[in-house]
C-alpha cells in the first residue's frame, strides 16, 4: 500500500522535502511507517524524529488524516492514508 | 467571563463596522472594552496580534517584550519603527498602539515572561496570547494559565509553516500535552517572513476576539496548521494526555 507522508516545520528541513510517498506492506501500523522513515533518511532526520532509545520523540505529533494519533496505541494504516509528522515550532 | 464596559459615542463611531458582525454586536464590543489581554512578546507574531486587538478595541493590552529594537526586527515586528532603533521594544510597541487607538490602555513591560513575572501578568489578564520564540517562556505561560484557569491562544511559526490552537485548561490539550519536552533542535533564530507570522497572527487575534466576546467557533481541541509555501490550511484534531503533568489533574467535561 502507498502512504502519503507530509512534514511540518523542522521535519521539512531535516527531510529536505515537504512530502513523500512510502510503500508499506498492507495492514502495516503507523509505527512501522516511522521506523521505515528513520531507516530511509539520514542522521539529522533521525535526531529530530527519534529519541535516544530510537522511539518517537514525545513532542513529535503524528496525524492520520486530520486526527492526531495516540502513539502508544497500535494503529493500522490503509492504502492512500495521509500521515502528517509535525515537529514542535515556537517561532514568534 | 469578561465584564462588559459601557460604550461611549466615540466607541460606537469607531467600532461601528465590526459591531455589524452577526453574533458580535454592541454586547461583544462592550466585552472587548472590558477585557485585559496579555501578549507575550511583540515580535513578528505578537506585533500584529496586539495591533489587531488594539484596532478592535480591547480595553487593556499588556505587552511583555524585553530588549531594544534591532534592524533585523523590522522585517516582521510591525510595532517596531526605524526611528526607535536601539531603544526599548516595549516603548515602540506602546507608541504605535497608542497612535492607532488612544482610547484603550496600553501597558508595555520591558521584559520577557519569566518565573519572576509570569504569575502576576497572567493573573491580571482575562486572556493570554503566547507569541514567544522560546519554549521555556511558552511552557512557563502554559503552566500558569492552567494553574489560573485562563484561556491562552497559542500561536507559533517556523519558515513558511505556522500553527495555532486555543488552550482552555481542562477542555483542550495544554502545551505540555502537545509537547511534553522541548525539542532538542529548536533555536531562537529561525527563517521568517513578516507576512507568514502576520497571517497566523491575524487568525490568533480573531481567536482572542471570539473567545472574549463569545461568538463563533474557536480552535479548542484543534490545531490550525498552515503552510504558506503551498498555501494550505488544515484543522487537525489534537489530544489531551491523561498523564500530562501540567493539566492531567483537570477533569474534562462529560461531553469531551
Amino acid at each position: 500500500m502507498k502512504i502519503n507522508v507530509e512534514y511540518v516545520a523542522q521535519m521539512k528541513k531535516v527531510a529536505g522535502i515537504n512530502s513523500e510517498t512510502v510503500t508499506l506492506p498492507d495492514g502495516a501500523p503507523v509505527q512501522a511507517l516511522v521506523t521505515k522513515l528513520a531507516d530511509d533518511h539520514d542522521q539529522p532526520f533521525r535526531d529530530v524524529l527519534l529519541d535516544a532509545n530510537a522511539s518517537l520523540r514525545k513532542s513529535t505529533l503524528v496525524f492520520i488524516g486530520d486526527d492526531q494519533i495516540e502513539w502508544e496505541v497500535l494503529r493500522e494504516l490503509a492504502d492512500g492514508d495521509r500521515v502528517t509528522i509535525l515537529a514542535p515550532l515556537a517561532g514568534g | 467571563m469578561v465584564q462588559q464596559t459601557a460604550l461611549t459615542d466615540i466607541d460606537r463611531a469607531r467600532y461601528e463596522w465590526q459591531v455589524w458582525t452577526p453574533g458580535f454586536g454592541e454586547e461583544g464590543q462592550a466585552k472587548l472594552k472590558g477585557a485585559t489581554v496579555l501578549v507575550s512578546r511583540c515580535g513578528g507574531l505578537g506585533s500584529p496580534v496586539a495591533y489587531e486587538l488594539a484596532a478592535a478595541g480591547v480595553g487593556h493590552l499588556i505587552i511583555a517584550h524585553g530588549g531594544n529594537v534591532k534592524p533585523s526586527d523590522l522585517n516582521r515586528q510591525l510595532l517596531m519603527t526605524n526611528d526607535w532603533l536601539g531603544r526599548p521594544r516595549s516603548e515602540s510597541a506602546e507608541r504605535r498602539l497608542r497612535d492607532l487607538n488612544p482610547y484603550i490602555e496600553v501597558e508595555g513591560i520591558n521584559s520577557n515572561i519569566s518565573e519572576d513575572n509570569v504569575a502576576e501578568l497572567v493573573g491580571r489578564a482575562d486572556l493570554v496570547v503566547d507569541a514567544a520564540p522560546l519554549f521555556e517562556e511558552r511552557f512557563l505561560m502554559n503552566r500558569e494559565v492552567v494553574r489560573q484557569g485562563k484561556v491562552m491562544v497559542e500561536a507559533a511559526m517556523y519558515d513558511t509553516d505556522a500553527s495555532l490552537t486555543t488552550i482552555v485548561p481542562g477542555l483542550s490539550p495544554c502545551l505540555a500535552c502537545l509537547f511534553p519536552e522541548p525539542p532538542p533542535a529548536w533555536k531562537r533564530e529561525f527563517p521568517v517572513f513578516g507576512a507568514v507570522s502576520g497571517t497566523i497572527a491575524c487568525v490568533a487575534a480573531m481567536e482572542a476576539i471570539k473567545t472574549l466576546a463569545g461568538f463563533g467557533q474557536t480552535l479548542v481541541g484543534q490545531m490550525l496548521v498552515a503552510d504558506l509555501r503551498d498555501v494550505e490550511f488544515r484543522k487537525m484534531k489534537v489530544l489531551r494526555r491523561p498523564d500530562c503533568p501540567v493539566c492531567g489533574h483537570l477533569e474534562s467535561p462529560a461531553q469531551d
